[in-house]
């Protein structure tokens, strides 16, 4: 599929360039970008294409990350076996939640989650012994070792996110062309017509959940490594989720690559922000709140629209991308 | 005995703010069926607004600081306006997701906005307020929340008067019944909701300048009141002010209860499990009859 | 006598005090198209839900294919065989027309081409082909019908329900459509026509079926039925009657 075959191309040149860079700062960046790009495609997997916006897929962040690092930490259990039994927690919530919230849409659904990723905060807080509380877990490096994901330079975390995003982004582009994801489509133009053509939406629902939910567990797992240090204030805050949400759509979610741009482009202000105003906090969530409230009146596609429509020079519109009828 | 009744007491007083919150959000969900995910941050301008003005002076007395509430209503509702023109009048059109990301949207960048403009430091213009309390018998009632509770309470019997005396009011709830119909029979609706964003933008910025003498000022404070009016009118169920009233107030005594006789994580913990509970098996709410589904 | 297709037996149903659908018994052939008529409120959309399970009834059986539909969900009477079209039909916004028309192969089991090929030929059929790959977003309502037509056609239905169909088409397409319910009815598709045009009704029904007021109030042939009483009374009032023709 030619836009998935021309982002992973760029991935693959992003990993190349990286052997170029020396400077840490901006190998971390980058880094960031990559895996904050896995979380956002994931999101995109389950709200962009369904319509319902989950303001709370910090769950899937936070619980494999914990899973995987307690496991580790405490009983030596091998990273990669850890994480694949993180991953199926976060599959196992993912199927639980989306059963739940199987009659709730719009802003009752965005509630809902919000309150299970809160309720995840505090389970996180309050069962301070086994979570280490507020504090979080400070992850031991000892060697390197890959089987544990303990890499000792950052560079090495990049090429396991770009080669994890690349996964992702094949991943969702086969959904979306899949007999998933035409009736994804559906359900989400119009549950009673999905229902007069057969298709059962509750088993749709929970299993893009699942996927969603794998893959961003996939991303968490990986990550959580990268920054040795478990912090629940980050992890399972409920700011997290907002900003992965707001990130992916002012990217574009009906594109494959609008969540890997809209992570760039928050990560960009960030990188900015810290330049010009040195320790002022506040930069990057203010120009992705607003840049959020000006994608949504004024191009609500996203970044991406806005980026065909300067490359068609004419300024008019893209027509209507359908990313299924590429395939033939 | 003592405890019980103090603990009940202290949560009908927090919920009085709490009730304030959340009959704002109730106003413009039951009206224009739009959840402002950003209401919690128009508290905090509200906040903000009326730390600004204690700057000109605080007179003597123990209600001294209250000169500000006025004015900051004034500004908040002029924002609510601007708020309904610019964004809101055209968002009405868009679809539901568009409206929560709107919202959300400007609820995040509002969070930063505040955090670059005024820094991250947590303000209290110091006040005789903070801190005061009248005691009666074994009860303690502490002047802040209590005055907050009061005026929660003035503003429901006013809202109550509103919607069912006036004009505007008889107007907002056909509307809220079914805009076709209202417009039809010559209702101006984009004026109905330009008076009911204003109203529920200063009700925010009157939470907010009550709350200011006894409360940290400070980036995300809103996310203290928000879930809280949020669950309330989520309970109360759509379209019902006055019951989400109740609702705040009644959260503010689940809120010390708890407080008092668990932990504050489980406190915390407690309310949200409580949402989930409602959104997932009566959404449509505890306080109206089963109507509609969501 | 063949089994029936559908019957319904003594289904009631009422939303709240309303008594929506009275001891409606209704006995459907697997060979025919039907006509489902009645003024306004005589229970019409109620027993098109209760068929496709939106609504259960308050009592009575609904029996399709020798299969009790108690418990089944719209979805699977769908997949049974058992589809319907929709007066106002959504356009399916990420989809293109034939796209959107496709589905109903995916869910039988049809491969992507397969699907894609199958829905050529219902566009084909329908007058649809040059709107194959515009979003639907852009078409007119009769067209969305069409496609919606399509749609449940791919499921290779045993009985379809037209909610009101044909309202809303111009003369060509109506005209399509009528040729193509004909020749799916002589293939063997039962169609439930629920309409308010009275020349579609004659030229299609085999019989014709008049609800008043929650019952069934007659069912037969449309010569035989356009004559009883009862019906004139339904649509005209009982004055009508009193007038000699």
């Amino acid at each position: 599929m030619r836009s998935c075959a021309a982002i992973c191309a760029m991935l693959a040149v992003v990993a190349a360039a990286s052997f170029l860079i020396q400077d840490s700062y901006i190998l971390g960046v980058m880094t960031v970008t990559t895996f904050l790009a896995i979380w956002g495609q994931s999101w995109n997997l389950l709200s962009g294409l369904s319509g319902n916006v989950s303001l709370g897929h910090s769950v899937f962040i936070a619980m494999p990350a914990y899973v995987t690092v307690v496991l580790f930490q405490t009983w030596h259990v091998p990273v990669l076996a850890g994480a694949l039994l993180g991953i199926a927690a976060a599959v196992a919530l993912a199927a639980f939640i989306g059963a739940a919230t199987l009659r709730l849409s719009g802003p009752y659904f965005a509630l809902a989650t919000l309150s299970a990723s809160a309720v995840m905060l505090s389970l996180i807080l309050h069962f301070s012994d086994i979570t280490g509380g507020p504090n979080g877990i400070p992850i031991a490096f000892t060697e390197a070792d890959w089987t544990n994901l303990e890499f000792d330079h950052t560079r090495s975390y990049l090429l396991v996110g770009l080669g994890l995003l690349c996964v992702v982004t094949i991943f969702v582009a086969g959904f979306r062309r899949s007999r998933l994801g035409f009736y994804v489509a559906v359900i989400k133009s119009s549950e009673a017509v999905a229902r007069a053509a057969g298709i059962r939406i509750a088993l749709v629902k929970v299993v893009i959940y699942c996927m969603s939910a794998a893959l961003t567990a996939a991303g968490a797992v990986v990550y959580v490594f990268y920054l040795r240090f478990l912090d629940p204030g980050f992890l399972a805050g409920l700011t997290l989720s907002v900003e992965i949400a707001l990130f992916a759509v002012v990217g574009g979610t009906g594109f494959l690559a609008g969540p890997i741009l809209g992570a760039a482009f928050y990560e960009l202000i960030d990188v900015v922000a810290n330049a010009r105003f040195g320790d002022v906090g506040g930069w990057d969530v203010m120009v992705l709140g607003f840049s959020v409230v000006v994608i949504v009146m004024t191009e609500p596609r996203g970044l991406c629209e806005l980026a065909l429509r300067l490359v068609r020079a004419g300024g008019a519109p893209a027509r209507m991308r359908s990313v299924q009828r590429e395939a033939k | 005995m003592t405890i019980l009744l103090q603990a009940v007491i202290n949560g009908l007083l927090i919920g009085g703010v709490y009730a304030l919150a959340a009959m704002g959000v109730s106003l413009m969900f039951g009206i224009m069926k739009l959840i402002n995910f950003a209401h919690g941050e128009f508290i905090m301008l509200g906040m903000y607004i009326a730390v600004v003005f204690t700057g000109v002076g605080i007179p003597a007395g123990l209600l001294g600081i209250y000169w500000v509430v006025i004015p900051t209503m004034v500004v908040t509702a002029g924002v609510g306006a601007l708020f309904y023109v610019a964004l809101l009048d055209r968002a009405a059109r868009f679809g539901e997701s568009p409206q929560i990301l709107l919202t959300i949207g400007l609820s995040i960048g509002g969070i930063g906005l505040a955090q670059v403009v005024a820094g991250s430091d947590f303000k209290l213009p110091p006040n005789p307020v903070n801190g005061a309390s009248l005691a009666l018998g074994d009860i303690t009632f502490q002047v802040g929340p209590g005055i907050a509770f009061l005026l929660a309470v003035a503003m429901a019997i006013w809202m109550a008067w509103m919607l069912k005396r006036t004009r505007f009011g008889k107007n907002a709830r056909a509307v809220a019944e079914s805009r076709e119909t209202a417009e039809m029979l010559g209702v101006n609706a984009h004026h109905v909701f330009l008076v009911t964003t204003t109203i529920s933008i200063a009700l925010a910025g009157l939470a907010g300048a009550l709350v200011i003498p006894y409360h940290y000022t400070y980036p995300s404070v809103g996310e203290d009141f928000v879930v809280m009016a949020f669950l309330a009118v989520v309970i109360a169920g759509l379209g019902n002010v006055l019951g989400s009233v109740l609702g705040g107030l009644l959260l503010g005594c689940i809120q010390s209860l708890t407080a008092t006789y668990f932990d504050i994580d489980l406190s915390t913990a407690a309310i949200y499990v409580l949402f989930l509970a409602v959104l997932l098996l009566r959404p449509e709410g505890l306080f109206t009859a089963a109507r509609r589904t969501v | 006598m063949p089994e029936p297709l559908l019957a319904l037996r003594g289904v009631c149903k009422s939303f709240g005090a309303v008594r929506s659908l009275v001891d409606v018994d209704l006995v459907i052939a697997p060979s025919s198209v039907v006509g489902l008529i009645g003024p306004n409120g005589a229970g019409k959309s109620t027993l098109i839900n209760i068929l496709t399970g939106v609504y259960q009834p308050d009592s009575g059986s609904v029996i399709f294919g020798g299969k009790d539909l108690v418990g089944v969900s719209t979805a699977q009477r769908a997949r049974l065989g058992l589809v319907r079209t929709f007066q106002r039909p959504s356009p399916i916004v990420d989809l293109s027309a034939i796209e959107g028309v496709m589905v109903g192969g995916l869910v039988r089991g049809l491969s992507r081409t397969d699907a894609r090929a199958e829905a050529q030929a219902h566009l084909a059929r329908l007058g649809l082909r040059a709107e194959a790959e515009r979003s639907p977003r852009t078409l007119p309502t009769g067209r969305l019908k069409l496609l919606d037509f399509a749609r449940v056609l791919m499921l290779r239905p045993k009985l379809v329900l037209l909610d009101e169909l044909m309202s809303g088409l111009s003369g060509g397409e109506l005209e399509i459509v009528l040729d193509t319910i004909d020749a799916l009815a002589a293939e063997g598709i039962v169609f439930l026509v629920v309409e308010h045009l009275m020349e579609v009704i004659q030229r299609l029904s085999r019989s014709l079926v008049v609800m008043d007021a929650g019952s069934v109030i007659a069912h037969g042939p449309p010569e035989q039925v356009v004559r009883d009483r009862r019906v004139v009374e339904a649509y005209l009032g009982s004055d009508a009657l009193a007038t000699p023709c």
